[in-house]
C-alpha cells in the first residue's frame, strides 16, 4: 500500500514539474487555434475605451482570444482537458480576435451580452475564480463595458442599397 | 458567486430588445421618385428578357411567392452545366438588413448583389452588362419608367440604375411575423411551445450568431467553429479575402422565413430543419441536444415565419418588347415561371 501511495505521489509530482515547465510556453491549442489576422482584433476594428480594453485584455482575452495564455494547470491532465475545451468553446461562442467578422449591429450585441455577463458575475467561470482573483471584474469596470455597449450604433433601418 | 455560466434566459420581450430588433412594417414610400423606383425594380425582378435564354428572371431562383427560395439544393441557371462552387439560394427577403450579400459576403450590398447574376455563366448568363442594358434599352415601354424612376438624368438606362432599381424594390421585402409582435410586447404571440423552444435557443446559445433584426445575416462565422466540418470542399469567404484565416467562414444566413426555405447551409445538403438544428447545436455549439429539444427549437423558429407582402410582390404587367426582341418575351406570371436559376451565393 505505501509503495503504491509512493508511486502516485511521485507521478503527481511529475505532472506537476513538466506542467511548471510547459507553463512558460505559450498555448498552441488542440485542435488548432486559427492565425492571427492582423488588424482584426477588437481594440483596432471597434476602438474600446481604454479601462474597456484593459479589462478585456485582463480578464476576457485569456478564453476570448486567439492568445490565450494558460496557467500551468492547463498544460497537466486532467484539468488540461477542461482547460483547453473551454478556451475551445469559448473562442467559439465569442472572440475578440476576430472583431472584422461582426458588423456593428452584431458588435453591439456581443458587448452586451458581455456586459450581461459580467453584471451578473457570470464569467469568469466560476470554478476558475479562485484561482484567478485577479480576473474578477468589478462594479467599475462592468460599468464601463455596459456604458460602452450601450453607446455602440443601434442596427441599420436598411441597408445603404439605394443610395 | 455566481455557479452558472449560461447566458441568461430571460424570454421578457423588453429583455430580449438588446439583441433582438422587431422588422418594420413595409411601406410605400412618400417620395414619388422612389416609388418610380421600387416600381421599375418590380419590372426588372420579374423580367426573363435579362438572361442568354430569356429563361430566368431574378424571381426564377428567388421566388417570392415562396419565401424567397426555390426549395431545390442548388437552383439551375439560363444555361445548362454545372456550377463551379456551387451553393444553396439564399431567400431575397429581409435581405436588405444583412451585412453583405451571397453566402461569402462578396457584395457590399444589394445594389452590387445584382450585377452579379446577370454575368454569372450558368445564371442568367448574359456575356457582360452592356448586354443588360442593351436588353432594356431595346425594350420601349421602359424608356418613360427610368426616366420618372431618374428624373433629370441625359441617359438613365444604364447598369447603375438597373441595380439600384431592382435593390430598391429588394428593400421592401420585408416579413413580419409573430416573433416581430412578440419583440414588441405582444406576449401571447408566441405559443407555449415556442416559448419553450425560445427559451433552449436562448440557453443554447443559438443567439451568439442568430440575433439583431434579421436573426442573422449580420456576422460571419466559421461553419464547424468546435467541431470541424466534414465537407470542406467549399472554402466560403477565403475565396472573396484570399485570406487562409477566412477558410470556411461564410455569412451566418438569417433565420427569418427558415421553416419555408429549405434545404440548408450553403451546400443545401441538410433537407430538414431539426436536422439542421442539431447539426447546429453540435458543430457551432458543442452540445448535443435532444430530438425533444431539436423539435422545440423548430417550433420556436415557426414564429419567424412572416407574411408575404401580396400587392408588393404581384407580378407586374411586363413592359412589351421592342421589333428587335420580338418573340422572346414569355410573359412573366408567377405560374408560367419554368424551372431555372439565379441569383444564389
Amino acid at each position: 500500500m505505501k509503495r503504491l501511495l509512493l508511486m502516485v505521489a511521485l507521478c503527481g509530482l511529475a505532472a506537476l514539474g513538466v506542467g511548471l515547465a510547459l507553463g512558460h510556453h505559450p498555448y498552441q491549442g488542440w485542435p488548432p487555434l486559427p492565425p492571427t489576422r492582423p488588424g482584426a482584433d477588437i481594440a483596432m476594428v471597434a476602438h474600446p475605451p481604454a479601462l474597456v480594453m484593459t479589462t478585456l485584455h485582463k480578464d476576457c482575452y485569456n478564453c476570448h482570444s486567439d492568445h490565450p495564455d494558460l496557467p500551468w494547470y492547463g498544460y497537466v491532465w486532467p484539468s488540461s482537458a477542461q482547460v483547453q475545451d473551454d478556451i475551445h468553446r469559448a473562442g467559439a461562442r465569442l472572440n475578440f480576435s476576430e472583431w472584422d467578422q461582426l458588423s456593428p449591429e452584431m458588435s453591439r450585441i456581443r458587448m452586451n451580452q458581455v456586459c450581461t455577463m459580467v453584471s451578473e458575475d457570470k464569467m469568469p467561470i466560476w470554478y476558475y475564480k479562485p484561482f484567478h482573483p485577479e480576473a474578477k471584474v468589478t462594479k467599475q469596470q462592468a460599468a464601463a463595458i455596459c456604458n460602452w455597449a450601450n453607446q455602440m450604433p443601434i442596427a441599420l433601418t436598411t441597408q445603404s442599397a439605394s443610395r | 458567486m455566481e455557479l452558472s455560466s449560461t447566458p441568461p434566459s430571460n424570454i421578457d420581450p423588453a429583455a430580449l430588445r438588446a439583441r433582438f430588433t422587431a422588422l418594420p412594417q413595409n411601406s410605400d414610400p412618400a417620395d414619388q421618385v422612389q416609388l418610380a423606383r421600387i416600381n421599375l425594380g418590380r419590372q426588372l425582378y420579374f423580367d426573363k428578357r435579362l438572361s442568354r435564354e430569356s429563361n430566368q428572371s431574378c424571381n426564377s431562383c428567388h421566388q417570392l411567392t415562396n419565401y424567397g427560395v426555390d426549395n431545390k439544393q442548388y437552383s439551375p441557371g439560363s444555361m445548362p452545366g454545372a456550377i463551379d462552387t456551387p451553393r444553396n439560394t439564399p431567400t431575397v427577403y429581409n435581405a436588405a438588413f444583412q451585412l453583405s450579400q451571397f453566402w461569402d459576403g462578396r457584395a457590399v450590398n444589394l445594389i452590387a448583389q445584382a450585377h452579379g447574376p446577370l454575368v454569372a455563366p450558368k445564371e442568367m448568363a448574359l456575356h457582360n452588362l452592356q448586354e443588360a442594358v442593351d436588353i432594356v434599352a431595346r425594350v420601349p415601354g421602359y424608356a418613360p419608367e427610368f426616366r420618372q424612376a431618374f428624373p433629370g438624368q441625359q441617359d438613365p438606362v444604364n447598369i447603375e440604375n438597373i441595380t439600384a432599381s431592382i435593390a430598391a424594390f429588394e428593400q421592401g421585402l420585408i416579413t413580419p411575423s409573430p416573433w416581430d409582435r412578440y419583440l414588441q410586447g405582444d406576449t401571447a404571440a408566441l405559443t407555449p411551445a415556442q416559448k419553450k423552444g425560445l427559451k433552449l435557443y436562448l440557453a443554447d446559445g443559438c443567439d451568439t450568431c442568430h440575433a439583431g433584426r434579421d436573426m442573422g445575416g449580420i456576422s460571419y462565422q466559421r461553419l464547424g467553429d468546435v467541431y470541424r466540418w466534414g465537407n470542406k470542399s467549399d472554402p466560403g469567404r477565403e475565396k472573396v479575402t484570399h485570406s487562409a484565416t477566412d477558410f470556411m467562414f461564410f455569412k451566418v444566413p438569417t433565420l427569418r422565413n427558415i421553416a419555408k426555405t429549405g434545404p440548408y447551409f450553403h451546400d443545401g445538403s441538410v433537407p430538414t430543419l431539426t436536422d439542421a438544428i442539431h447539426l447546429m447545436a453540435d458543430f457551432q455549439a458543442g452540445q448535443t441536444i435532444s430530438d425533444s429539444d431539436a423539435a422545440s427549437i423548430a417550433a420556436f423558429l415557426g414564429s419567424m415565419t412572416g407574411t408575404l407582402p401580396a400587392s408588393y410582390i404581384a407580378a407586374p404587367a411586363e413592359p412589351p418588347s421592342g421589333s428587335q426582341s420580338a418573340g422572346q418575351s414569355e410573359g412573366n406570371k408567377t405560374s408560367s415561371i419554368r424551372e431555372s436559376s439565379g441569383g444564389r451565393s
